[in-house]
C-alpha cells in the first residue's frame, strides 16, 4: 500500500462525525496546547462503552482501517476495542492509535477530569490537560518521552506568563 | 554599542554608526522604552519587551513555543498538517532524485 501522508484535521472530523467519544492524547494534544513538535499519527484514548464502540466500528469502517503492519490487513473488532490494550492502526487518512488505557491503565472516565474541551472549526474534542501530559511523561523511562517533555515544561511555563 | 548594532522600531531598522558616549547614552535610554536589543556583535536578535532570550537554559527554543502559542488551537493543528504535508513532498522529491 503506497504511504499516503496523514490527514490528521479530516480523521478527527471522521470521528467527530460519527460522534464517537475519545480524548486525543499524545502529540496531537500537545500540538493543540501550542507546544511545536512534530508527529505523524493521532493518539486517543476511546470510550469503551459498547454504544461507544459501536459508533467507534462504524468510523474505522468508513476510515478502512487495520492494524498497522498486518500481513492480512486485519480489521478491528469490537471486543477487542473493548480492552484496555493499545491498537495501532492505519487508515486512509493515515496513522490512528485507539489506546484503551494509558499511564497506570487510566482509562477515558480516569482521563475525563484531567482532559479539556478544545475547540476546532466547528467541532469540540476533549484533549489531555498540558499539565497531565506532563506528569505522564515525566513518570516515563521512555528516552523519546523525556526529550519531548523539555519541550512541554517550556511550553507550560510560556503559556503561564502570557495569561498573567 | 559598536557600530553594527541595530534597532528596530516597529519595522524601521536604523543602523547607529554614532558610537561616542552621549549618543550612546541616549540611544540605550531610547532603547528602553522599544523593544530591547542585543548589542553583542555576534547576536543581533531582537528580543520582546519583558523577554530575555530566545533560548532556554536546556536549549529550547522559546520563540517557537511563543509563535505556537500565538495561534489558536486549529491554527495549530492546521500548521502541523502543513508540516506533515511538507515532509511527505520532500521525501517524494528524495525517492524521485534517488531513482533516476
Amino acid at each position: 500500500m503506497p504511504e499516503s501522508e496523514p490527514r490528521i484535521i479530516e480523521l478527527l472530523r471522521v470521528l467527530y462525525e460519527y460522534q464517537v467519544k475519545f480524548i486525543i492524547v499524545g502529540g496531537v494534544s500537545a500540538v493543540l496546547h501550542g507546544a511545536p513538535i512534530a508527529t505523524f499519527d493521532l493518539d486517543l484514548v476511546h470510550c469503551r462503552e459498547p454504544d461507544n464502540l459501536n459508533h467507534l466500528m462504524a468510523a474505522l469502517s468508513d476510515l478502512d482501517a487495520h492494524y498497522r503492519g498486518h500481513p492480512n490487513r486485519l480489521k478491528p473488532d469490537a471486543d477487542s476495542l473493548a480492552s484496555t490494550g493499545h491498537h495501532l492502526l492505519i487508515t486512509r487518512l493515515g496513522p490512528l492509535n485507539l489506546l484503551g488505557s494509558i499511564e497506570n491503565r487510566m482509562d477515558y472516565f480516569d482521563l475525563m477530569s484531567h482532559s479539556e474541551e478544545v475547540q476546532l472549526e466547528n467541532m469540540k474534542f476533549q484533549v489531555l490537560s498540558l499539565q497531565f501530559l506532563i506528569e505522564s511523561k515525566e513518570e516515563s523511562s521512555r528516552e523519546k518521552d523525556l526529550l519531548k517533555l523539555r519541550i512541554l515544561k517550556h511550553t507550560l511555563i510560556e503559556r503561564e506568563k502570557k495569561q498573567t | 554599542m559598536n557600530d553594527n548594532a541595530l534597532i528596530v522600531f516597529g519595522k524601521l531598522v536604523i543602523k547607529i554608526k554614532d558610537t561616542t558616549p552621549i549618543t550612546q547614552l541616549r540611544f540605550e535610554l531610547l532603547v528602553m522604552f522599544m523593544n530591547t536589543i542585543s548589542t553583542d556583535q555576534n547576536d543581533l536578535t531582537v528580543y520582546p519587551i519583558g523577554e530575555t532570550s530566545n533560548y532556554s537554559e536546556d536549549g529550547v527554543d522559546l520563540t517557537l513555543i511563543r509563535w505556537a502559542l500565538s495561534l489558536t488551537p486549529a491554527e495549530r493543528l492546521k500548521a502541523l498538517q502543513d508540516n506533515i504535508i511538507s515532509i511527505y513532498r520532500l521525501k517524494k522529491c528524495r525517492n524521485q532524485n534517488q531513482e533516476s
